[in-house]
């Protein structure tokens, strides 16, 4: 799709008003702004898992060690109060929310906005009304390997057989890249759709899942073919991939505005944030929506979703920026809202991330 | 609310036609939208107050009685008596379609402290409180009664997006660089006014 801001998009720097001008460029802005409400956290669910996967973020660092509140009464007294502090969005993680579907219900029924990230090996119960997001590592056999755990895929895609909440992850290591073709393909005969994750290392990781510059740059290319040949079951775009696959981090490109990177209070994540454990206490020295992650290595969906998105000012000022931001943002309410449906990607082609001082 | 008239037995009074999509009805209650009472209590003080074109504020309220649920679409009428003009006493009834939806009494006082905001407003802080209120979609407040010192996150609820929302129209409107730290701390009128003043006379 060309907009008349595209015939611009050379000029050095643009007036807002001048960028909005453009009547479709305003519509995809009006449709977007409207979620501009969404406030998250996010939960450990329990400390339990069905399968131990290799990286996992849940079981570094010192969270797998809380005690784990089960009661579903403390669950909803902790959703009352984080609703009456703003929080209009969950996401229910660790270790594996679908083993806990009573106090999953429990946060849908006090806050009906939210998503879960769920390995898809236990179907989560459809009155449970938020985004699913299942976690795949590669093809089968890949999973097995780093997961141990027999067929993932074709498990995860008959739990979640034409349930429009499931949304396939697809975490891309340096090990996996060219099995996301194998993948895209299985999901789009299935009707089924995917985006994608990077591989982000936790802190102190030795392993060798950690991205290089060659699996970066195998990757982008990757992402950019599955866009270009399955536009109805990749939901991404341009700009997604190159902010995930640039040579820095989210935190070096953009200055990550969770509370483990920012001491400001005044407003946004700092002021509202929290990552709850599953004893229902959080720490704001850690508090990120992947706690323990190596923060120059995270190039995870999650953050770049929160700090991608919270960085429109510096986006603003050209219009090819601006179009590349509102296709990061309307792809991350597709992946993360129920009902919210992913617009065309208007910018074609990859723009450069602006710096901070492009505003 | 319609213009307020002034009877010949010295009452004031006003036709109001609710608009469903105001503010007050959201999450009062989810899934079943009723007007707050303290909605229909700022009708009477904004009655009074455009009728007699004086800055008031409620002082203190008594015997107030609500007696029916008042759906989005409904159309009120409001009805004020001045029971002692001095002390700023007024006694109130709130009707739809002639039965009574709320009364009781007032009492109001001049804001003079919005005299003095008034008298401050500079132009910067007037058309700055109009992009506010263009931006926020606010209600029930005009840059003239804007308070400057009204805290847009802690007292009106606005996120990070809305403030660098309302900080790119301003770079637009007053061709200024905000600098990405600092539109965060930009969070009442008078500090938003005063930024884009020292930044014009930097220049």
């Amino acid at each position: 799709m060309t907009t008349n801001v595209q015939a611009a998009a050379n000029a050095s720097t643009c007036k807002f008003s001048d960028i909005l001008a453009d009547p479709i460029v305003r519509a995809r802005w009006e449709k977007v702004r409207k979620f501009f409400f969404l406030r998250e956290s996010t939960y450990d669910m329990t400390k339990r898992c069905n399968i131990r996967c290799e990286g996992c973020y849940y079981f570094n660092g010192e969270k797998h060690l809380a005690t784990e509140e089960q009661d579903p009464a403390a669950w909803r007294a902790l959703m009352v109060e984080e609703k009456k502090r703003g929080i209009t969005f969950v996401v229910l993680a660790g270790a594996e929310p679908s083993l806990v579907p009573e106090l999953c219900r429990v946060c849908f029924e006090t806050i009906p906005l939210g998503a879960i990230a769920t390995n898809g090996l236990k179907a989560i119960p459809r009155d449970i009304d938020y985004r699913i997001h299942i976690s795949v590592w590669g093809n089968d056999a890949a999973s097995l390997a780093v997961r141990k755990a027999p067929d993932m895929l074709k498990r995860q895609m008959e739990l979640y057989q034409d349930d429009s909440r499931a949304i396939f992850i697809y975490t891309f290591t340096p090990h996996n890249i060219d099995q996301a073709a194998e993948v895209t393909r299985m999901l789009a005969d299935n009707n089924q759709r995917i985006s994608f994750n990077m591989f982000s290392a936790p802190v102190g990781y030795t392993g060798n899942l950690r991205h290089n510059p060659e699996s970066l740059r195998a990757t982008a290319q990757m992402m950019a073919d599955l866009l270009a040949h399955y536009p109805k079951t990749v939901l991404y775009s341009p700009y997604n991939t190159t902010v995930h696959t640039h040579d820095q981090g989210l935190h070096d490109l953009f200055s990550c505005p969770y509370p483990r990177q920012n001491s400001s209070t005044d407003v946004g994540l700092g002021r509202s944030f929290r990552q709850y454990r599953t004893d229902l206490s959080w720490d704001r020295a850690a508090a990120c929506c992947v706690p323990d992650t190596d923060c120059a290595d995270c190039r995870h969906y999650a953050a770049g979703s929160a700090v991608v998105t919270a960085r429109m000012y510096r986006h603003a000022s050209h219009p090819q920026s601006f179009i590349a931001w509102l296709d990061y943002v309307d792809t991350y309410l597709a992946v993360w809202v129920r009902h919210y449906e992913k617009g065309a990607n208007l910018c074609p082609a990859s723009a450069p991330v602006p710096t901070r001082d492009a505003a | 609310m319609s213009a307020p008239e002034h009877s010949a037995a010295g009452e004031i009074c006003a036709q109001v036609q609710l608009q469903v999509d105001s503010p007050w009805f959201d999450g009062h209650f989810p899934d079943f939208p009723v007007l707050p009472g303290i909605a229909q209590v700022s009708m009477v003080v904004e009655m009074v107050a455009t009728a007699l074109a004086l800055p008031l504020y409620l002082k203190s309220a008594s015997r107030i009685k609500f007696k029916r649920l008042v759906a989005p679409d409904a159309v009120l009428t409001v009805h004020a008596t001045a029971e002692n003009a001095q002390q700023g006493q007024y006694s109130y009834r709130i009707r739809e379609g002639g039965e009574e939806v709320s009364s009781g009494t007032i009492f109001l006082a001049h804001n003079d402290i919005e005299y003095n905001m008034q008298a401050d407003k500079s132009p910067t802080t007037l058309r700055v409180a109009a992009i506010i209120i263009n931006e926020l979609k606010l209600e029930e407040v005009t840059p003239d009664s804007f308070d400057p010192d009204l805290d847009l996150v802690d007292e009106v609820g606005i996120d990070s997006m809305d403030l660098a929302t309302i900080a790119l129209v301003i770079r637009d409107e007053f061709g200024i660089r905000i600098d990405e730290d600092d539109y965060p701390k930009l969070t009442t009128l008078r500090i938003i006014a005063n930024y884009i003043d020292e930044k014009k006379n930097e220049a």
